[in-house]
C-alpha cells in the first residue's frame, strides 16, 4: 500500500538530482511513520547527504517530492520546514555569537513565543551538558561542542520530523548515550526521525528500518530481519548489520578482498593460538 | 635556507592553483591599476620639480606611505600565512626542521610586501628616472635598494603574530594583528613624517596639498630618508650612495630577519599548537546573566497549529510542537540587526572598515584649502556620495552571507526580511559615518552647503538602498561548499552592484542640485521626495533580490562531502 499523509509524517516521491548531467541520486522514495527511526545508510559518495539536503529543503530535486506532515516542501517551504528539525553533517553556525545567542535567533526564525523560547534553549543545553559553556562564543568550541549546538538548534522547536546526517560525529560517549535516549523519547512521543550514520552499531541498535543506498539508489529497505533476507548470498556471511551493509552495499571486489583478509586473519590467529592478532602481553614485552 | 626555498615554492604553487578566475581578473586590475597611478603621479611631480633635490621630502613622504602599506599588508596577511597555511600541516611532519618551515612562512609573509613595492614603488622610481633619464644602472639599483622594505615589516608582523597567539586567545589572533597592523603602519608613517622638522618644501613655492602631507623630510635615519636621498643622487648618476644604501638596508633587514628566524621556533611552535587546541577564555553560564524565562502563556485549544498537522490525518499520535508566536511585523528583520550588531562588534576585522571613513575624515581636513575654493564647493557636497557608492561595497555584507544563507535556508522564514535587516545595520553605520564626516567638516568650518538637511536626506536614503545592493551582491553565488565558507564577491555581482550605487549617486546628487538651485520651496521638497522614492525602491527591491538569490542558492550548493562527481 502507498504511503499516505494520513500515517507517514515525511514522504520522499521519486526523488531524483544530477550535477553536471550526472545523476547522483535516482528514483528515490522513501516514507517515515510517526513514532518510527530511519537510518539511512551508504558508502562515501553513495548519495546519502545528497538526499537529506533534499529533503530537508536546502537542495531543489531534479526531479520529484517531498512532503513534511503533508506540506510540499518546494511549494509551501515555510510550513514543511516549521514541522522539521535539522542536524547538518558540518554546523552552521555564527561563530561570532554565543550557543545561548545562537538558539535565540533561531527560536525568533521558528516563531517561538520568547518564554517557550528560552525555556526550550535551557532544557536541550542542560540536557547536551552545554550550559556552563552556553555563555561563551561559538568560535571558542570544540567540533563536538559546535555539534551540540547544531542539535539543539533543531530540536528547539520540538519538530515533528527530525532529519540528521552523522549527527553523533564528534560528541563523546556519554552525550551520545543521552542523544539516542532524547531520539528514542522523541519517538515515542510520535515524531518521525531520519538519521544518517556510519556507525552501524547505532543504526542496528536505535533505527526501527533501515534503508541502504548504493550508487544514488536505494538497494534495500526494511527492519533488520527483511534486510538480513535480502542480503545477496555472499563470501562474507553473517547475521550483523555490518555483515549486511557489506553484502548490499559493498562491489564483488570489494567482497573478495574482504574475504581473504578475513581468511589470511583466520590462519594468523590459528597459527598463534591466541584467538587474536593482538600480541600477548609476553609478546608485547619483547624487545621494550 | 634550501629547504625553506623550496618549501616556498611548494606553497606558491598551492596558492596559484587555488586562485579563481575572478581573483586573478582582479589581481591583474590591480597590478595594471596600481603601477599606472604610481607612475602618473611620479610624472606629475616631476614636472613641478626643477631639480631633482626638490623630490626629497615628497619622496621620503612617499616611501613612507609605502612602508605604511607594506606594514598594513604583512600585518594582516602573516596570521594566515603562519598558522592558516593549507600546506601547514603537510609541512610541520615533513622532516625538516621547523626553522626551515617558520623561515619559508617569514618568506611568503615578505613577499606580500615586495608585492606591494612592486606596485606602489618600484613605478614612481621609474617615473622619475624617465624625467632625469636617468642610466640603465639607476632603474636596476634603484628597484634593488628598495626590496629590504618589505623584511623589517615582515619581521614586525611576524613578532607581532606570535605575541598576540600566545597572549590572547588563538581565535581572534587574525583579527587582532589586522587591527594591530593599520594602528602600527599609521603610527609608523606619522612618526617618520613628524620626526623630522625641516620643512624643505617651500611654502612659496607651492601651498598645495601635496606640500602639507610631504612638505617635510623625516628624520636623518629613518629608512625611507635614506633610500629617498640614495634615489636623488641616482638621478643624478651617482650610483655609489643608492649600492650603499641597498646594501645597508639589505643588511639590517636581513641580520634581523635571520635573528627572528632562528630565536621564534619555539614561540612559534607552541603558537601552532594553542591555535589547534583552541585555547580560550571560559564564562560561566551565570556570569552571562541570560534573562529568566517568562511565564509561559497559556495554550488554548489546539496544541499543534494548522500546518503542523498531516493532511486530513488522524492517525498521527499528537507531538507537543509549538505555537508559534504572533510575530511583530519586523520581529525577524530587529533580530537579524541585533545579530548582525554583535557579528560587527565582535569582529574586530571588519570594524577597521569603518577607519576608512575616519582616514577620509583627516584626509579631507588636512586638505588645504586654496585661495579660489569656496566653502560651499561643489566637490563637498559630492564626494560623500561618492564614499557612499564605495562604502556600500563593503565586506560587512559579505562576512558572513554564506552562514546566512546556509541557515535561511535551513529554516522557516522569509530570506527577505534577514536580509533587509542586514541592509537597514549596514545603512545605519554609513549614515552614522556620513554624518560624522560632516559633523567635523562642519564643526572646523570646512562646510557649509546649501540645503544640508535635503542633502542629509538624500544621503541617508543613499546610504539604505547602497548598503541593501552590497548585501544583494554579497548574496548572490555565497560559496556554499564548506560550513564556514569564504566571504567572497562575485565579481559580476562587484560590478553590477557598483555602477548601480553609482548610478544611484548621480541620480541623488543630480536631484540635489536641482532642489538647491530651485527658489520654491515645494520643487525643492518634490525633488528631494523623488531622489528618496528612488533610493527606497532601490533598497526594497535589492533587499527582496537578495532574499530569493538567498533561497536560489540552492541550485549551486556542492554535493555532500563524498559526492559522486
Amino acid at each position: 500500500m502507498p504511503p499516505t499523509h494520513d500515517d507517514c509524517l515525511l514522504i520522499a516521491q521519486s526523488l531524483y538530482k544530477e550535477y553536471d548531467r550526472h545523476p547522483v541520486v535516482m528514483d528515490l522514495s522513501l516514507a517515515i511513520r510517526p513514532g518510527e527511526v530511519y537510518g539511512l545508510l551508504g558508502p562515501n559518495g553513495s548519495g546519502k547527504s545528497t538526499t537529506i539536503r533534499m529533503l530537508t529543503g536546502i537542495l531543489d530535486p531534479t526531479a520529484g517530492s517531498v512532503y513534511v506532515c503533508g506540506h510540499d516542501m518546494k511549494r509551501d517551504p515555510e510550513k514543511a520546514k516549521a514541522s522539521l528539525g535539522y542536524v547538518p553533517d558540518e554546523p552552521v553556525l555564527y561563530e561570532k555569537l554565543t550557543a545561548l545567542e545562537f538558539l535565540d535567533f533561531v527560536g525568533e526564525l521558528y516563531s517561538l513565543p520568547k518564554a517557550t523560547r528560552h525555556e526550550r534553549m535551557r532544557e536541550t543545553l542542560r540536557l547536551l551538558d552545554l550550559e556552563d559553556r552556553a555563555g561563551d562564543r561559538i568560535e571558542s568550541y570544540s567540533r563536538g561542542m559546535k555539534q551540540k549546538v547544531a542539535i539543539s538548534a533543531a530540536l528547539l522547536h520540538n519538530p515533528r520530523v527530525l532529519i540528521m546526517d552523522e549527527p553523533i560525529t564528534g560528541l563523546d560517549p556519554i552525550t551520545v548515550r543521552v542523544f539516542k535516549g532524547m531520539l528514542r523519547k522523541m519517538a515515542r512521543s510520535g515524531a518521525a526521525i531520519l538519521l544518517s550514520t556510519h556507525i552501524l552499531e547505532v543504526a542496528e541498535r536505535l533505527c526501527d528500518r533501515i534503508g541502504i543506498i548504493v550508487s544514488g539508489v536505494l538497494v534495500a529497505e526494511g527492519t533488520m530481519p527483511e534486510l538480513s533476507d535480502k542480503a545477496p548470498d555472499m563470501s562474507v556471511g553473517g547475521t550483523t548489520l555490518e555483515d549486511i551493509f557489506v553484502g548490499l552495499a559493498a562491489g564483488e571486489e570489494h567482497r573478495d578482498i574482504i574475504a581473504s583478509l578475513e581468511t589470511e586473519e583466520k590462519g594468523t590467529t590459528g597459527q598463534a593460538g591466541n584467538g587474536g592478532l593482538k600480541p600477548t602481553g609476553q609478546e608485547r614485552n619483547v624487545g621494550t | 635556507m634550501k629547504a625553506a626555498l623550496r618549501m616556498l615554492w611548494i606553497s606558491l604553487k598551492v596558492r596559484i592553483r587555488l586562485t579563481s578566475v575572478g581573483s586573478w581578473l582582479l589581481i591583474a586590475l590591480v597590478a595594471i591599476m596600481g603601477p599606472a597611478i604610481s607612475f602618473g603621479l611620479g610624472r606629475m611631480v616631476s614636472m613641478a620639480s626643477m631639480v631633482p633635490e626638490d623630490l626629497l621630502p615628497f619622496l621620503t613622504g612617499f616611501l613612507n606611505v609605502v612602508l605604511f602599506m607594506q606594514i598594513s599588508t604583512c600585518f594582516s596577511s602573516a596570521f594566515n600565512h603562519l598558522y592558516l597555511s593549507r600546506d601547514l600541516p603537510l609541512l610541520l611532519v615533513s622532516p625538516s626542521r621547523p626553522r626551515s618551515v617558520i623561515l619559508a612562512k617569514m618568506l611568503e609573509v615578505a613577499g606580500s610586501g615586495v608585492v606591494t613595492y612592486l606596485a606602489a614603488g618600484v613605478p614612481m622610481l621609474v617615473a622619475l628616472g624617465k624625467a632625469w633619464y636617468a642610466p640603465a644602472w639607476y632603474y636596476i639599483l634603484a628597484a634593488l635598494a628598495g626590496l629590504p622594505f618589505a623584511m623589517l615589516p615582515a619581521v614586525l608582523a611576524v613578532l607581532a603574530t606570535l605575541a598576540v597567539c600566545r597572549m590572547l586567545p588563538a581565535y581572534r589572533t587574525k583579527e587582532i594583528t589586522a587591527a594591530l597592523g593599520t594602528l602600527v603602519g599609521g603610527l609608523t608613517y606619522f612618526f617618520l613624517r613628524f620626526a623630522g622638522s625641516t620643512r624643505m618644501w617651500g611654502q612659496a613655492r607651492d601651498p598645495a596639498a601635496v606640500s602639507l602631507l610631504f612638505g617635510k623630510l623625516g628624520p636623518s635615519w629613518s629608512p625611507s630618508t635614506l633610500m629617498a636621498r640614495a634615489v636623488v643622487e641616482g638621478l643624478y648618476e651617482r650610483w655609489l650612495p643608492l649600492l650603499a644604501s641597498g646594501v645597508l638596508l639589505a643588511g639590517a633587514a636581513l641580520s634581523v630577519f635571520s635573528l627572528v628566524a632562528a630565536r621564534t621556533e619555539k614561540a612559534y611552535l607552541s603558537g601552532w599548537a594553542a591555535f589547534r587546541e583552541g585555547r580560550r577564555g571560559r564564562k560561566a553560564y551565570a556570569e552571562f546573566g541570560y534573562p529568566a524565562p517568562e511565564a509561559a502563556p497559556e495554550h488554548t485549544g489546539d496544541p499543534a497549529p494548522a500546518y503542523a498537522r498531516p493532511v486530513g490525518g488522524t492517525a498521527v499520535p499528537a507531538v507537543a510542537t509549538e505555537q508559534p508566536a504572533r510575530r511583530s511585523p519586523l520581529s525577524i528583520e530587529l533580530k537579524a540587526l541585533s545579530v548582525e550588531s554583535k557579528l560587527l562588534l565582535r569582529d574586530l576585522q571588519s570594524q577597521s572598515q569603518i577607519v576608512y571613513f575616519v582616514i577620509m575624515i583627516v584626509a579631507w581636513n588636512l586638505f588645504p584649502r586654496g585661495n579660489s575654493e569656496p566653502s560651499e564647493s561643489g566637490l563637498f557636497a559630492l564626494t560623500p556620495f561618492f564614499l557612499l557608492a564605495l562604502s556600500g561595497l563593503n565586506s560587512w555584507s559579505l562576512k558572513n552571507m554564506s552562514q546566512t544563507v546556509r541557515i535561511l535556508r535551513q529554516f522557516p522564514c522569509d530570506p527577505a526580511r534577514v536580509m533587509r535587516g542586514k541592509a537597514f545595520f549596514y545603512g545605519i553605520i554609513q549614515t552614522a559615518c556620513v554624518a560624522l564626516l560632516v559633523g567635523v567638516l562642519k564643526a572646523l568650518g570646512r562646510f557649509s552647503p546649501r540645503g544640508l538637511p535635503v542633502l542629509f536626506v538624500l544621503w541617508t536614503g543613499l546610504s539604505f538602498a547602497t548598503a541593501a545592493t552590497a548585501v544583494a551582491a554579497a548574496a548572490y553565488k555565497p560559496d556554499l561548499t564548506t560550513a564556514t565558507g569564504i566571504p567572497r564577491l562575485d565579481l559580476g555581482a562587484g560590478v553590477a552592484a557598483f555602477v548601480i550605487n553609482f548610478l544611484l549617486c548621480f541620480v541623488s546628487f543630480f536631484l540635489y542640485v536641482g532642489a538647491t538651485t530651485l527658489s520654491s520651496p515645494a520643487a525643492v521638497w518634490i525633488l528631494t521626495g523623488t531622489a528618496l522614492a528612488v533610493n527606497t525602491v532601490a533598497f526594497i527591491i535589492a533587499s527582496n533580490k537578495a532574499g530569493r538569490m538567498a533561497r536560489g542558492a540552492s541550485q549551486a550548493e556542492s554535493p555532500g562531502t563524498g559526492g559522486v562527481k
